[in-house]
């Protein structure tokens, strides 16, 4: 949940507005998603990596 | 912070596996990262009574030992180590026994005497850290007993990772608070007071704060005739498991005590306090100080200080003065708890670089109310360990307790639903804030609520309803989706062009890349690349490292950086592009990102049968994949224009191109610059290519415009021409287009010849052209006359020399 001095910090009132916030890695969900261990995987541009996605 | 789970029983009981009370507080927000088994020594180390000690009769130094360990027969050992009597219990490992670091124990003939047994040192057992001596222990346990199943030996640890806000977790008590309020289970909290005599300690130090904001609260106690002596094995072992090392039984106790309840303390030797008297202030320019490491030290106004009549003697909250630590010829010693401000043992802890466990507690906040509680605590744990007679009395100076004082706050049951979604009672809210150590009382609709002293994180009734969600779990907060109305959306035109162009590229052969934005400022100054080119590069204020100090002009910077990790792979073929920004600013000084298509190809193109290799890539192979994509994306390959480039900075002067559309340039592509491939290490040439995506997407056609399909057939007629080796082919395409003849359908260069008969420094071109009516069939006079007439175009335009 947002905390009420950054929502008046916005200009809001936290008695009027209420907000949630959450953030997931696109990059951590994929490595959840092909199995993988090591996040520079996305980032080397390893062809031998590369080219095992066939999209 | 290291949690041994038998210093944790003392405060509260749990009688499940550690891996499940792991869980439970992981949950409630105390993450435990590992759980370690300590202390599970061989069944066959065994407590041993030494009946009799007497010199080996051949070797110097070296004893024979009988010692009783549970059997008829007493066992004989032989040990070389000091301070052995008769009576002491020690550790002895049998034969076969596998010590810690996986020696095993052999019985042993030594200079004639058989030694059945290994009488160990701590280190030995990993124990502590003396190798110089048998570790003695304590005198209650039976001969024969494996030292695993004595108290305190083997035991659980927990390793917790603490967040930030809640320094109150760094303790064990804090811990055993956590586990009552999440488990339902019954805190003991033990307050021991140690016994006094003698004189009062007011007699023996005068105490005074004078920076009241900094420090708000200043306790001291005074303890007479310590003997500095090693602490007994229980604490030594609490201490090891907690992570800390054992010094001596004074200094362990400070330590102690600040791993039990969170307040850190500190040990002075009183007799070194000049006029003993503490000051406690912020220092002085210039002052300076030589603290318990040996480094001396330039002291800031902004350093809060504990000083006596002289100067200095300590950095408050994080670390002692050399020239009043305790030593072995300590005898009294003046112990210190206090409250200082969070912000400033911060701020000096890493101004020195001085991390410390005391001022990483200081930081977080300590429990104003453990002050007194603490030291009286290692008062009594020193008079215990380390003799010591206790003065009457706490000498204290608190100008600044009432700011130290918990707010207090109104809790609406209201906001608790508003905010968590889900309806509490009251009575339940209350039970949960209560279980954590608040007091709660009604009035009228709400809670007034009074957090712990030790709780400084709750400040704000949503502090509070946080805690009644976590306490209570929350995973037991219903789930619910919120219920939004939503209009289906479709992709940008942006995105669909994007899409396209990664389509074509991928077809050609290409791998997409997504490289990082951040290159270092020398790649920086020689790949400006297209998009970015007139851009001024933006720094990094905090940079991860020189490599990464600036943002890219162009994407071409990063797939370089990945064309020299797949070549040091072994790759043989490289061909990648990239849909991405470049950065920087603008003659403006605003801020731009222009968005580029920007691809690389480099070494030879995969084989495509019973072959090694393909054939190296190369400019044609360069303009045939951008062409593709031209064609891909609708653009008229024939209205793009390829002009050499002349001077681009990163490209190769004579082999790079500008492409352009309509009048305007679409981007640039050509082989990198030698200097960038040399410096790189890159073998061979690199072509490469960026293009605006912007201007590319304004070019891109909204719709097709098919053409009818021709109804009567084309004649084609060739053309060769012998020109210079500099001629540029496109100009005779371009002068045939030109002449926008609407009968000339198609021109294309098809032959390229050098050698004989061609003399040298010239090439030999050849073109054939379409001619085509829509309406009907040409015949031979009106295509000669067409052809005639192009060729005398030609002739007039350049200095030819026809082939027939």
């Amino acid at each position: 949940m947002i905390h009420p001095n950054v929502l008046r910090a916005g200009g809001y009132d936290p008695e009027v507005v209420r907000g949630f916030a959450f953030g997931m890695g696109t990059d951590r969900l994929a490595l959840l998603r092909y199995g993988l261990a090591d996040l520079r995987l996305f980032y080397d541009n390893d062809l031998r990596f590369l080219g095992q996605f066939p999209f | 912070m290291r949690i041994p789970l038998s210093w944790l029983a003392e405060f509260v009981t749990w009688s499940g596996p550690a891996a499940a009370l792991a869980e439970r507080l992981t949950m409630a927000g105390l993450k435990i990262e590992a759980i370690e088994e300590v202390g599970q020594l061989d069944r066959r180390i065994v407590a041993g009574r030494l009946a009799a000690v007497e010199p080996h009769p051949e070797a110097d130094r070296v004893l024979v030992c009988r010692v009783q360990v549970g059997r008829p027969a007493a066992l004989v050992a032989v040990s070389g180590a000091p301070g052995l009597a008769a009576g002491q219990l020690v550790p002895v490992a049998l034969p076969g026994a596998r010590l810690p670091d996986g020696r095993e124990a052999q019985a042993v003939r030594i200079r004639g005497v058989e030694s059945a047994g290994v009488l160990c040192s701590e280190a030995e057992l990993a124990l502590g850290e003396d190798a110089s001596r048998v570790l003695v222990l304590p005198d209650d346990a039976a001969p024969g007993t494996p030292l695993a199943a004595l108290p305190g030996i083997a035991d659980t640890v927990l390793e917790a990772e603490v967040t930030p806000n809640r320094g109150d977790w760094l303790s064990i008590l804090g811990v055993a608070r956590e586990v009552a309020a999440v488990t339902g289970a019954r805190l003991r909290h033990p307050r021991p007071r140690p016994r006094e005599s003698g004189a009062a300690a007011a007699r023996e130090v005068r105490v005074r704060v004078q920076a009241a904001d900094l420090c708000p609260r200043y306790c001291a106690r005074v303890v007479r005739g310590v003997g500095i002596v090693p602490a007994p094995l229980w604490v030594r072992l609490r201490l090891r498991r907690a992570g800390m090392r054992a010094l001596n039984a004074v200094v362990d106790a400070t330590n102690y005590v600040m791993l039990e309840r969170g307040q850190p303390l500190h040990a002075f030797d009183l007799e070194r306090l000049v006029e003993r008297r503490i000051v406690v202030r912020r220092g002085a320019a210039g002052e300076r100080l030589t603290t318990l490491d040996g480094v001396d030290r330039v002291l800031e106004p902004d350093d809060l200080v504990i000083a006596d009549g002289r100067g200095p003697v300590a950095l408050a909250g994080v670390m002692g003065g050399e020239a009043s630590e305790v030593t072995s010829a300590t005898r009294v010693v003046l112990l210190e708890s206090a409250f200082f401000a969070p912000a400033s043992v911060r701020r000096t802890s890493r101004r020195l670089a001085l991390p410390s466990q005391a001022a990483y507690r200081f930081e977080r906040r300590v429990d104003p109310a453990m002050v007194p509680e603490a030291l009286d605590a290692v008062a009594a744990l020193i008079a215990r360990t380390a003799g010591g007679r206790v003065a009457p009395g706490i000498v204290e100076d608190a100008p600044g307790t009432k700011a130290l004082a918990p707010p207090t706050i109104r809790l609406r049951p209201r906001r608790v639903v508003a905010l968590l979604g889900t309806r509490l009672a009251r009575g339940e809210i209350a039970r949960s804030l209560r279980a954590l150590g608040a007091t709660c009382r009604t009035q009228r609709d709400a809670l007034v609520v009074t957090p712990p002293s030790f709780r400084g994180d709750l400040r704000l009734e949503e502090d509070l309803i946080e805690e009644v969600a976590r306490v209570g779990g929350y995973d037991r907060v219903p789930v619910a989706l919120p219920e939004v109305p939503l209009a289906a959306g479709e992709d940008t035109p942006e995105r669909r062009l994007a899409a396209r162009v990664r389509r074509a590229l991928v077809a050609a052969g290409l791998a997409e890349m997504v490289t990082i934005a951040f290159t270092d400022a020398e790649t920086n100054r020689r790949l400006p690349g297209f998009v970015g080119r007139a851009l001024v590069p933006l720094a990094v204020k905090n940079p991860l490292s020189s490599e990464t100090g600036e943002l890219r002009r162009s994407p071409l910077a990063g797939l370089v950086r990945a064309l020299r990790l797949n070549l040091a792979l072994g790759a043989t073929f490289v061909g990648a592009f990239e849909l991405g920004k470049g950065y920087g600013l603008d003659a403006h000084g605003a801020r731009q990102e222009p968005r580029a298509v920007a691809l690389l190809l480099a070494g030879a193109w995969p084989p495509r049968g019973v072959e090694r290799s393909g054939p190296p890539v190369d400019f044609l192979d360069l303009k045939g994949v951008l062409g593709g994509l031209f064609a891909a994306l609708g653009l008229d390959g024939e209205r793009v224009r390829w002009r050499p480039a002349g001077e681009i900075d990163a490209l190769h002067p004579g082999k790079a191109a500008l492409v352009e559309l309509g009048g305007a340039t679409l981007g640039v592509a050509g082989a990198l610059h030698p200097a960038i491939t040399q410096s790189a290490d890159l073998p061979g040439e690199v072509w490469v290519a960026e293009l605006d995506f912007a201007e590319l997407a304004h070019y891109v056609p909204r719709r097709l415009a098919l053409r009818p399909l021709p109804r009567f057939p084309a004649v084609t007629r060739d053309l060769a021409v012998v020109v210079d080796e500099a001629f540029r082919a496109g100009d005779i395409l371009e002068e045939i287009r030109a002449l926008q003849n609407p009968h000339i359908e198609l021109v294309r260069l098809f032959d390229c010849y050098r050698g004989a008969p061609v003399p040298a420094g010239k090439k030999s071109l050849a073109y054939t052209i379409a001619y085509r009516a829509p309406d009907r069939t040409l015949t031979d006079e009106e295509v000669n006359a067409l052809h005639a007439a192009v060729l005398q175009r030609l002739a007039g335009r350049f200095a030819l020399e026809f082939r027939s």
